[in-house]
């Protein structure tokens, strides 16, 4: 029981991780929203979290399943969790609609402050 | 430079990469095999790390020769680096 | 090659991508159906559909091989596997006098009865094996080019990566709405860029396992001295021991299996044998070799303890140097042979994504090459769709054939000399030509027809299973007959995806042919020389 609970967590973490970093994303955050209005998001912040996030799914994955296959596990979880949030942002925005408004609660910051050269954002 | 023409141009940059690059990679994979056990690892394990190490030494080789500009010191680099290791090889014999 | 770097990787990925993308692909879907070759098995062969309950009983390989014996009678070795998560049956296998080519029966683990023989190679003989070796065993013809689809393979990763230029920006973009040739690059590069570790890795490690095919100069160094370098490097390296047959029958009753088996728990730790092997059985030098399983760690050991036949003394004992233990875990991380649903299940998730990484890549060039090469009359695009046609659905659609003619099949069907088995991998083969002839003369009809036949036929292959076996969902979902039950529900799931793809597909091409962007989320038809923008 207690496998799988840590298991679920490392599988929660790693997809509101990911989900956490196509947030601080212009185009997502748009889409999840619905709305154009222009938000100065390229937090470097907000981006630090969800790396840390799919981060402590390692030590949830090791705990829970021993040393190699932890690891490994969490490695093949990478692409499954990056891929859900991908999917879930084509087909179903909306549901991350709570996260994004936690997101821009969390993070922010007046128009003109979004001056990062940062490879995620143009 | 119009000789050869671009298919022939292709044909040999293909053939350098992938067959040349094999030959290269191959030998410095003998000679690495051989030369490990002098190093004091088991002679099983040196052919087992020498050929692993063949795998991504080839696949820069690939990289490397897809990418070199001149096709002539391309076919000298990988022609000479071949003869080498073999050179030695026999040497140490 | 090309002015710069990232221009001549441009050139590589697409001209890589164009040449070795077929054969790239029918690697990765045989791979990809190699995850579950054994449920597979289970699947084309009834009778081992055995409830796992019945393969937790304590196993006796004494009594396997008194229940073999009138089987193996004459044959210079025979194995056995005991019953397993994925295996309920006890596997038999020996090499045949006559034939010289190995058969394999099952058992039931409890009463040792042989069970109903269907003859096929399923997964574990037919798709896994075209999986490395492509069935072409001339020359090892086969194994190289699956070797060089592997170099192209981590060629084309690493290429990838250089020309796509907003890797980060581009990292969860996904937008199926828009023309083929966008919605493609999307997908491509979805598939391609998230699950990249997976793809670099599945195809270093599975290069890696040949490593002996690969690189032969590497052996001749070190072992040059040797009679045998090949063999003695075998020996040390893999711990394959070897004993010639006396030609004098043995003097007395052979030890038992049993006993051996506990020595090998012994010294193993705990270890389970999982394979044991019985070498010129009836004669005096007759031995006994005992590998350990694989299902508790990602590596996949060499450890091996041979004993002798008829006194059960340890003849040797092996277990893998230290750098050969990284290659048996890189071996591991290919195989993955272990005991772990999840991990089972997220490797086949990456092997299809790695399907439609291939799969959208030609669909990505056969789009922004189309118009352009109708105007200048080039045969390029026309023969590339053919190929590409027939390399992803064609293949999958050979293969449902394959699964189907396995529950066609009478148990004793032959024809002009062929037996059951060669019968189905004939309706492959032979379904397989056709799609090419159909992609041939069909052109750009011949996608989205060619995915429904995909739809149909995996429909098709759960009905005929109901059909033969009467184990249809319900049943197998109530018994606990998992691999059966997931097989059949990945057809059905496999059924509705290929439809799903065909209607998008029927969509586009209409779209295309009227000429007018009938939906306005579509700007217009891509222009000649209008390369989508990645790089």
């Amino acid at each position: 029981m207690r496998e799988v609970l840590l298991l679920l967590s490392a599988c929660v973490l790693m997809f509101l991780g990911f989900a956490w970093l196509a947030l601080s994303q212009q185009r997502h955050a748009e889409r999840v929203a619905a709305s154009n209005r222009s938000r100065a998001l390229a937090s470097r912040a907000q981006r630090a979290i969800g790396l840390v996030a799919i981060t402590l799914g390692l030590p949830c994955c090791m705990a829970s399943q021993g040393g190699s296959f932890g690891s490994l596990l969490w490695a093949m979880l990478l692409p499954a969790c990056a891929m859900a949030v991908a999917f879930t942002l084509t087909w179903r925005a909306h549901w991350l609609r709570p996260l994004a408004r936690a997101a821009e609660k969390a993070f922010s910051r007046s128009a003109s402050a979004s001056a990062s050269f940062s490879p995620f954002e143009r | 430079m119009s000789w050869p023409s671009p298919r022939t141009r292709v044909a040999l940059r293909v053939a350098a990469a992938v067959i040349g690059g094999y030959a290269w990679t191959a030998s410095w994979v003998a000679l690495l095999a051989a030369l490990l056990p002098a190093a004091g690892m088991a002679r099983s394990d040196a052919v087992v790390l020498a050929a692993m190490l063949g795998f991504v030494i080839y696949l820069l080789v690939l990289l490397w020769g897809f990418s070199m500009r001149s096709l002539a010191r391309l076919w000298a680099v990988l022609a000479g680096g071949t003869v080498l290791p073999l050179l030695v090889l026999w040497l140490m014999r | 090659m090309e002015p710069t770097f990232r221009k001549s990787m441009a050139c590589l990925h697409t001209w890589a991508g164009v040449v070795i993308g077929s054969l790239l692909f029918v690697i990765f879907w045989m791979g990809t159906l190699s995850v579950f070759d054994r449920e597979i098995d289970r699947w084309m062969t009834p009778s081992t559909r055995l409830p796992a309950a019945v393969a937790q009983q304590r196993f006796s390989f004494d009594a396997a091989a008194r229940a073999a014996q009138p089987l193996v009678q004459g044959s210079p070795q025979w194995f056995v596997r005991p019953p397993s998560q994925r295996v309920p049956a006890v596997e038999l296998r020996w090499r045949s006098e006559s034939t010289k080519a190995f058969e394999r029966r099952y058992l039931h683990p409890q009463t040792g009865a042989l069970l109903e023989h269907t003859d096929t190679l399923a997964g574990t003989g037919f798709i896994f094996p075209f999986h490395f070796g492509l069935h072409i065993k001339w020359k090892n013809v086969g194994y190289w080019l699956a070797g060089l689809a592997g170099m192209a393979m981590m060629v084309l990763v690493v290429s990838g990566v250089v020309i796509h230029r907003k890797i980060f920006i581009d990292f969860f973009l996904f937008r199926p709405k828009k023309q083929l040739q966008r919605a493609s690059l999307d997908l491509h590069n979805l598939t391609g860029v998230l699950a990249l570790p997976f793809h670099f890795m599945i195809a270093l490690s599975g290069l890696v396992i040949f490593m002996n095919i690969y690189w032969p100069s590497a052996m001749h160094g070190p072992y040059a001295r040797e009679a045998k370098p090949e063999d003695a490097f075998f020996a040390e390296a893999y711990g394959s021991y070897k004993r010639a047959k006396a030609g004098a029958p043995a003097a007395t009753a052979s030890a038992s299996l049993d006993a051996m088996a506990s020595t090998a728990r012994r010294e193993w730790n705990g270890g389970e044998p999982f394979f044991v092997r019985v070498w010129h059985p009836g004669d005096a030098n007759s031995y006994v070799e005992m590998r350990r399983s694989y299902e508790n760690a990602v590596t996949m050991n060499v450890d091996t303890l041979s004993f002798d036949a008829t006194t059960g003394a340890v003849l040797s004992w092996h277990t893998a140097a230290p750098v050969m233990g990284v290659q048996r875990f890189i071996s591991g991380l290919h195989f993955i042979q272990f005991r772990h649903w999840t991990l089972r299940w997220l490797y086949f998730a990456a092997g299809l994504a790695g399907c439609v990484m291939i799969g959208t890549g030609f669909l990505f060039w056969l789009e922004a090459r189309r118009t352009s090469h109708a105007k200048k009359g080039l045969p390029g695009v026309r023969m590339v769709e053919a190929l590409t046609v027939f390399s992803v659905p064609g293949i999958i659609a050979a293969t449902l054939v394959f699964f189907s003619v396995n529950r066609l099949l009478p148990l004793d069907a032959a024809l002009a000399g062929y037996d059951r088995s060669e019968l189905e991998v004939w309706a492959f083969y032979l379904f397989w030509l056709a799609a090419l002839a159909h992609a041939a003369l069909r052109g750009r009809r011949a996608w989205h027809e060619q995915t429904w036949a995909v739809a149909a036929l995996a429909v098709t292959a759960v009905v005929l299973n109901w059909i033969t076996t009467g184990q249809h969902l319900g049943h197998t979902l109530g018994h606990g007959l998992w691999a059966v039950a997931g097989m059949d529900l990945l057809l059905l799931v496999g059924a509705g995806v290929a439809a799903l793809s065909a209607r998008h597909l029927t969509r586009k091409a209409r779209t295309f042919q009227t000429g007018i962007a009938q939906d306005p989320q579509f700007p217009a038809p891509a222009q000649p020389g209008n390369k989508a923008s990645h790089a």
